[in-house]
């Protein structure tokens, strides 16, 4: 009895040591960033390294943003989030809006070539980005868009459309049919049953896929760091690995503040819509 | 009766415009640009040239390195993801209570822009004042510190850890779903049986996440080819070309060395890479399915 009461102790003990090895291992280089921001320029280079800063300080935080100047160059953090916002945005308005239309199109209408145009636009998602970086900068380059967070605003939108379709899609094909078509034998037309009974009900999942597009947008670096120059209109990806070269490790409390002010929109998001997440992640990806 | 027939074409209409244009059209127009010298957008260059430029990308002395780096960052980032989320995965598919809090916080690496893990490691596995250095002085398994970042040998294989760090979360949550998915039934009356844990997991749960395990491995090494920020970022290809992979390289070959047309070889060479991949997991899924 005694024997088998210890086990169980033991196993326990096992159990979440391991489940803190895990958790250290996630969690730890997190961690280790908003320590380093609140480093002060001394302890920054405390050696042995300092796990616990005597004197936290929001110093770098300061330099960083508004006013702060490094080498004649004005430091534009704040104006990099706003920059990454508004792609963001804009981009995931223009996502939810022609993906939810076309998603609607193949839930509910079976035309011709429905099938293969869907599979066409799954296709492109096994695309490799980086080796169509040269060709998109020649044609947004023509366009005129280069240099303009329009010209961004287009390709993120272009790679964020087929997954965006292929959920909304789903999420409209889990809304009955029937419900919409007793609504239209009611007397409601069908754009009236779509806003009124479809779209209430499809709003939490078109909301998820809005979410995960704009995470997808707010953090994408290639395109953003090729099509845009001048520096004001740099988005926060681009400006946070400007960061790491400019300050190289002197001042590697300002990168880590860069870091967590960008990291924050994005966990904020994510823990509301965690769980949606990993569904729509595997819609994406698992299925078919 | 026309009005029900057109609807849906109008309603795709805007989604195929902008990926025609912007994700399918650049596919044929990356093709004909690597037939020719174009020099970042100067006028006068641009010019047909033939297989000139695949000519220097296989003379290239750099490319067998690319290509070596590439094929290693591939297997190694996506077989160790896997292992490690395959175990991670196991455990977190029991109900302990510290398994809450691992599955309320585990996904934050993944989630987070891979220039903020970047950032983050960079500074991790600093020579002289990073973290790692320390534990590992600390530890006794070192003397003085490494520069895990400036030794041509290391630096590979210390950038593909931290892919592994941000893959294994959301392959350990989606592992964990699919052990979830073993009948009880069969687990319970394999330890009536006798089975030790191990036998269980080898002979049951393991087989019946075979197939998740197989689809994740196209989709871990498609994201592992894609995710050439984390390189671009820590080293820029660096020591001596001992990290580029075939993304980094184009990327520098087009936007540090304005050599378009020769950047678009290597993105044409890429490409046909990733498709004889995708072909060969699609045979890999057909004899699976045949077997089932």
């Amino acid at each position: 009895m005694m024997r088998l009461k210890t086990r169980k102790i033991s196993r326990a003990v096992i159990i979440n040591l391991l489940g803190i090895i895990i958790l250290v291992f996630v969690l730890f280089p997190i961690i280790w960033v908003a320590i380093t921001s609140l480093k002060s320029q001394s302890e920054l280079f405390a050696i042995p390294v300092r796990y616990f800063p005597k004197k936290p300080t929001l110093q770098s935080y300061k330099e960083i943003f508004f006013k702060g100047y490094w080498s004649g160059q004005a430091l534009l953090w704040h104006q990099y989030l706003l920059n990454s916002l508004f792609v963001s945005g804009i981009s995931t308005f223009f996502v939810l809006l022609f993906g939810s239309m076309a998603g609607y199109a193949f839930s509910r209408f079976s035309f011709k070539g429905s099938r293969i145009l869907l599979t066409i636009l799954i296709l492109t998602r096994m695309l490799p980005g980086p080796a169509l970086m040269v060709p998109i900068y020649v044609m947004i380059s023509n366009y005129g868009l280069r240099d303009t967070l329009w010209g961004l605003i287009l390709v993120h939108s272009a790679f964020g459309l087929p997954l965006t379709t292929w959920l909304c899609a789903g999420f409209f094909k889990s809304v009955p049919r029937e419900l919409e078509e007793a609504a239209i034998v009611d007397g409601c037309s069908r754009v009236k049953a779509l806003f009124r009974v479809v779209l209430p009900l499809a709003f939490i999942g078109i909301v998820s896929v809005g979410a995960y597009h704009f995470v997808g947008s707010w953090s994408e670096f290639a395109f953003a760091s090729i099509l845009l120059e001048t520096q004001k209109i740099r988005t926060a990806p681009v400006g946070l690995g400007d960061f790491i070269f400019l300050f190289g490790a002197a001042y590697y409390n300002r990168v880590g503040a860069a870091a967590v002010t960008m990291a924050i929109p994005i966990t904020i998001i994510f823990l509301f819509a965690q769980r949606h997440f990993v569904r729509g992640f595997l819609a994406g990806a698992v299925k078919e | 009766m026309t009005k029900k027939i057109k609807l849906p074409y109008i309603l795709i209409l805007p989604t195929y415009i902008i990926v025609v244009v912007l994700v399918a059209y650049p596919i044929f127009d990356v093709i004909r640009l690597s037939f020719t010298d174009l020099l970042l957008l100067r006028p006068g260059t641009g010019k047909f040239v033939g297989l000139k430029t695949y000519i220097q990308t296989f003379t290239d002395p750099v490319f067998p390195l690319v290509i070596r780096n590439t094929i290693l960052w591939m297997a190694l980032a996506t077989v160790l993801s896997i292992g490690v989320g395959l175990v991670v995965g196991y455990f977190l598919s029991f109900d302990w209570r510290i398994n809450r809090l691992l599955r309320a916080v585990i996904l934050i690496p993944w989630i987070l822009p891979p220039v903020i893990s970047a950032s983050i490691w960079k500074w991790m596995v600093h020579s002289d004042f990073g973290v790692v250095n320390d534990m590992l002085i600390r530890l006794r398994i070192l003397t003085s510190g490494v520069a895990w970042l400036g030794e041509p040998r290391v630096a590979l294989y210390v950038l593909i850890l931290v892919m592994v760090w941000k893959n294994v979360p959301m392959l350990s949550i989606l592992l964990s779903a699919a052990f979830q998915g073993v009948p009880n039934e069969l687990l319970e009356a394999a330890t009536i049986d006798g089975a030790s844990g191990w036998q269980k997991f080898r002979r049951i749960s393991l087989p019946t996440v075979s197939y998740t395990l197989l689809i994740l491995m196209v989709i871990v090494s498609i994201w592992n080819i894609q995710q050439f920020v984390i390189i671009w970022i820590t080293t820029r290809g660096g020591p001596i070309n001992y990290t580029h992979i075939l993304p980094t390289y184009i990327y520098e070959m087009a936007f540090t060395n304005f050599r378009f047309g020769q950047a678009a070889a290597l993105s044409v060479i890429t490409i046909i890479i990733l498709m004889g991949i995708s072909v060969v997991y699609l045979m890999l899924f057909r004899r699976t399915a045949k077997k089932d």
